[in-house]
This record gives C-alpha cells, structure tokens and sequence, in this order.
C-alpha cells in the first residue's frame, strides 16, 4: 500500500502554528510532533512485545484520537475505527487486536504523556496501514470497508479544491464524532492538512459550539442535520456571525432548517452527500439549489436499475448506491429514495431486516414487520404476532411491559435510535386480496392522528354517550398553512377529522365509517378561536351528532351534522 | 416535588411521543437512558429543549454534571427545582 509521508499530510507553516484546542490548552505543532512521537515510540513497543497486527481505536477526544491514530498508522497493519464502544462492537473485535482509547470493561492502550518528557525522538516518517471502518450492511451484519489514508486524502484535496480560500485561518469545531468517517475527514484529516487548528472535543450542545465559535472566530461548524433541525430561540445565535461555513452531512437536511440556520447565522449550511463505502460524492446548498451536484473529480452515471453508480480518484472501482436516482442535463442529479431495506434516522443507517431478525430470533415474537413512521421524528414501528410465552407476558404483565422486554433485548445488539418506538401485536398479519402484506395495510394499523394536528384542548368531559370537548385554535396547526395565505381558516374536512377524532371513544367496537348527513358549515373557524364541540352518540342508529360552536361569542355555531356508522 | 416528578413524567411522554407508557409505568429513580427506560441520545436532545422552553432553565451540556442531572427523573426534578430557585 502506498506510503504518505509526514511531509505530505501535514501543512502547518511553522512550529508554532495551533494544530488544537484541548483540555490541556493550546497545542502547537511542535508540541504535536513530541506528542506524537512519544505515543508512536510507546506503541511501537507493545505492538512488538504482544506480536499484535491490528489495533481497534475508540477514543473520545479528537486530538488524542489523532495521536493514537498516526502512531497505529506508522505501525500496525490494521487500524480499525468501529462507530462505538458498545459492547456488540467488542464482541466482534478478534482477541488478538489490540484495544487503544476508551474501551469499557477492557485494558487497551491509551495515550499517557508526562509533563516535561524528552524531546530528542522524532515522529514517525510515513505512514501506510490499512484503515477499517464499518458501516451497516443490508443484511445487518456490520459491514467491513476497507480504506488507504491516499484515499481519504485525495477526497480531501477535492474538497479543498472546491473551497479554499474561505476556510483560511479559520478553526474547525464539530458537534460530529471523527469515529465516522464524515467526521474522520472534516474534523481531522482536513484541517491538518491545510494547517488549520481544530477543537479537540465533540461538542454535544450547540449554545457551546457558537460561544466557542466566536473565541475562535473565524471559524467552521461540521456539523449534522440532528443538530441543525433542534434549535432554541434563546440560544446565542448573533455569535454564530462567527461562523465561515457550516458543514452537514450524514442524512439530507430538511429545507425548512436550511433556510432557519441561514437566517440565524447568515451562514447557509452546506451539505455533503456521501457513504461509508464510497466517501463524498455530491454537495448542495438548498438556498440557491436542490439537486446534488457531484464533487470535483466524480463521475456518476444511473445503472440500468435506476441506481447510482460513482467512480472518484477516492474509490479503487466503481460502486453501485442502493440509491435510487434521476441524472439532470448538467450532471445534477435527485435522490429518489433507498433501493434496499436500510434506512437512515437520524443520521444512523438502520437494517430493518436486522431488525427483524433479532425479533424472530427472540423467544416471544413469530414474525415480525417493521416500518417507518414518521410522526414529530423518523421511528421504526412493529407489527407482530406472538409466540406462545410472548401472548403469556402481554396478557399476565401488559403490553408496556412486553415491549420494554423486546427493547431491552434489541439494545444489546442495535443503537437506541433503532430500537422500535410503536407496537402492534396482532393476531395475525393483515394482508390484501392477493394475500400480500402491504406498506398501507400495516400502516393503518398505527392510524391514528398524531399530536400535532389536534387542536389544543382545554377541556373535556365524556359521559357515556354525549361529550364535550373545549379547545382553542392553536396558530401553528398544519392544516392552517396556505388554507389561505394571510387569512387561514379551519378547513371543513378538517373539522369532520377533528369530530372523528374526538368522537371515537363513544362509538361502538368494529364500527366502520359508512356516510355523513347533514353537514353544515356556517361560520368560518380562525386562528385564535375558542371552540366547543358537542357529540352525541345514537346507539340504535349508529349516528355521531356533533356541532362546534364558539365558547365565548354567544356560542355561535361554526359547523354541525351527522356522522353515521356501520357495524361489521 | 412529587408533583414536579408526576409534571416531568408526562413531559418526557409527551415531548418523546413514547406510546403504550402512562406516567405510572415511569419509576422516577430509574434510568433513563440506555438501560429502564431504554432512551437515546436524540431523546436527550429533545428532552434538554423542552426543559429549557418549559422551565426556562439553561442547561449546560458541557458541564459534566449534566449527565448526572438526566440519570433518572427524580435527579431531573432536583435539577429543575434547584435552578428554578
């Protein structure tokens, strides 16, 4: 394998230029090279007492990672950086591979550096190695990539190409782990090899990072859409002016945040899309356009099945994306959506076979679908049936206490984003007339209106068949946006949702929506409105009453009528 | 402060769109996160925003006492209640 050396990698103009901010303070290049060599001397050495080839490295803290890291390139024969710690990772690391950073439960090698230690060693002078890193495959199983650091440093280079000139001078911060390679490649590999410093920690809450940002002004976020999409008016947004860039990647960034952290921080977010498997492929900035435009350097062309297939000087051949993909005139192309079963939430790329699997596999459920929903966030939701000691557990311990059970057991292999939010234990699998089970059947299974498009109640008071419900019209509906545009109203059809909403748990069991009668709508319902619907159920006829008035203005009726029910 | 507890609990399910839980199934001196309860880190997110919107507190996520703070909702409620006062 190509060697690259120390020369090549590093471009801080002199000795004292700041390659990073840590906890132990400023580190400047020249203590970087001590530091280096002395963490590469130590390894050297246990590599060759122990006859240890790979090493597995986890480490929290990116400048002591970067230590542990160029000492295992200069050495080992096998760098492998897993995504976490957990203890599914450990398992699947041989017992010959020698742990370096943090590891739970596990001696490994971690840096230790005296205060004052000699300064006569210099760091190593190349480094080859072959790096591991894994990503989820469709089957489930972690799927093992192998990369050179020439390729991840060619990929670096392109980036640079595209944007040199505004990242000059500027310091990296990062709300992204370099246990990715995202991370790996924006946080690390890219600031040292255009000399420019980075914060060592991962911040975890954005206030911090635009304080710090600020310190370090000018400066650049890598960050991801998890924490561009959760944001707090009263957070220290003026300081963000600091920022040159602001870098996402690892799942699209929705629009709406896009345009919410450009008006925040006058920076518009800059999105990289890419994998594990082929590295950085496109990028887009949603304020000037939507389709992805390839990176210098990548060649991407639609397979005959619709996928995406990418060539770049940062991949030995072509790989075909499980993507699906529409090529614009100009070479932009679209994202139409996975091919395969994996999905991505929250930027964690999820097997919903694997998923599956571990359910089947588990002694309470006998098949098992899984989906996603998306409701206030992305989730997976099951249905299922159930074994015979998983329908003892549901109906001697409940339905909460199943699902903690089947949770409980799904953590010890997959991420918390993963594990399944809604459940449903069926009988048996709904399935359409040609006995297929269906997306939509599934779904309606989980059919009920999420919080969101509920007006916010104030009261409610339920007799056996009548019901009073007191709410107001809270502005931030969905149903109010562009219903119309400066002057939205409650639409009709939505009022007749709200009915049936409400109006459910007076209705008999089975009963099916079968018409509506006299439906009349006599006065527009505004934001702002309180509101009191009353419903009343015939139980002979099977009928829901029900009428909205206004609670304040002399009750002033906006709507009313008859929703009517067959049994089955 | 049990009201606090009984206020937090319906918050979490709420914020956290956690279906089939009713406050009574959360045991206010279990963990939250990883094992009980069994949140993510996402939920940590969300749950620190709707803490600093609803009770106006600010939370420092880079102070190590905070994950002591999120272990279980009885911590969270001496938390809220000490930076109220």
């Amino acid at each position: 394998m190509n060697e690259v050396l120390f020369e090549q990698l590093f471009a801080y103009r002199n000795d004292k230029a700041i390659v990073s901010y840590t906890s132990r303070g400023k580190i400047s290049f020249a203590q970087f090279k001590h530091d280096l060599a002395f963490v590469a001397r130590d390894l050297k050495e246990v590599i060759e007492k122990r006859g240890s080839t790979s090493v597995a490295l986890f480490c929290e803290d990116t400048y002591e990672f970067s230590l542990l890291f160029f000492s295992a390139l200069s050495c080992a024969q096998k760098v492998i950086i897993p995504a976490n710690n957990k203890r599914f990772t450990q398992k699947n690391i041989d017992e010959e591979t020698l742990l370096l950073g943090t590891w739970l439960n596990c001696p490994s090698f971690r840096v230790d550096i005296p205060e004052n230690h000699s300064s006569n060693i210099s760091p190593p002078k190349s480094f080859s190695t072959e790096i591991r890193l894994f990503t989820s495959g469709s089957s489930g199983e972690p799927q093992l990539v192998v990369k050179s650091l020439w390729q991840l440093l060619a990929e670096v280079k392109a980036h640079e190409l595209s944007w040199p000139s505004q990242l000059t001078g500027t310091t990296t911060l990062a709300t992204v782990s370099h246990q990715h390679i995202y991370g790996l490649l924006f946080k690390l590999l890219w600031p040292l090899s255009s000399g420019r410093p980075f914060v060592s920690k991962t911040y975890v809450d954005t206030a911090g990072l635009l304080n710090d940002s600020h310190k370090y002004a000018p400066s650049v976020w890598i960050a991801s859409p998890a924490q561009l999409s959760r944001r707090i008016s009263s957070w220290p947004w003026e300081l963000g002016k600091s920022l040159v860039m602001i870098f996402s990647s690892g799942g699209p960034l929705k629009e709406l945040d896009a345009q919410a952290i450009y008006d925040l921080c006058g920076v518009a977010p800059l999105e990289i899309y890419g994998s594990t498997e082929t590295g950085g492929i496109a990028w887009r900035s949603q304020m000037s356009q939507k389709d992805w435009i390839p990176l210098e350097g990548v060649k991407i062309v639609k397979t005959s099945d619709g996928l995406l297939q990418v060539s770049s000087p940062w991949l030995p051949q072509e790989f075909i994306c499980q993507d699906k993909v529409e090529i614009y005139e100009g070479g932009s192309f679209e994202l139409q959506g996975r091919a395969d079963r994996i999905v991505k939430l929250e930027e964690k790329r999820i097997s919903l076979t694997q998923i599956e699997c571990l359910l089947m596999r588990g002694e309470y459920i006998n098949k098992a679908y899984t989906l996603v929903m998306e409701r206030k966030r992305k989730t997976i939701a099951v249905v299922a049936t159930l074994t015979e000691s998983g329908f003892k557990i549901l109906k001697n311990n409940g339905k909460a206490f199943l699902i903690r059970k089947l949770r409980e057991s799904l953590s010890e292999d997959v991420d918390g984003v993963a594990l399944p939010r809604s459940w449903r234990f069926v009988d048996e699998m709904p399935t359409n007339s040609q006995g297929k089970i269906t997306r939509d059947l599934l779904m309606q299974l989980f059919d009920v209106m999420p919080a969101a498009m509920v007006p916010q109640i104030i009261n409610c008071n339920f007799l056996d068949n009548s019901g009073k419900v007191e709410f107001s019209v809270n502005n931030d509906l969905p149903c109010l946006a562009g219903h119309f545009d400066g002057s939205p109203v409650v639409p009709g059809v939505v009022q007749l949702d709200w009915a049936m909403h409400f109006g459910r748990t007076l209705l008999k069991n089975n009963s099916t929506f079968s018409h509506m009668e006299v439906i009349k709508f006599k006065q527009l319902m505004i934001p702002g409105d309180r509101v009191e619907l009353a419903l009343e159920f015939n139980q002979e006829k099977n009928k829901l009453n029900f009428s909205f008035h206004n609670a304040n203005d002399n009750g002033t009726e906006y709507s009313s009528g008859r929703l009517c029910f067959s049994h089955v | 402060m049990s009201e606090l507890v009984d206020e937090l609990k319906t918050l979490i399910i709420e914020v956290l769109n956690l279906e089939d839980i009713t406050p009574e199934d959360i045991i206010a001196d279990e963990s939250l996160f990883g094992e009980g309860l069994g949140l993510d880190s996402i939920d940590a997110l969300e749950l620190g925003l709707a803490l600093q919107k609803k009770y106006n507190i600010s939370i420092d996520a880079e102070n190590k006492e905070t994950k002591s703070h999120f272990a279980s909702v009885n911590s969270l409620a001496k938390f809220v209640s000490d930076s109220r006062a």
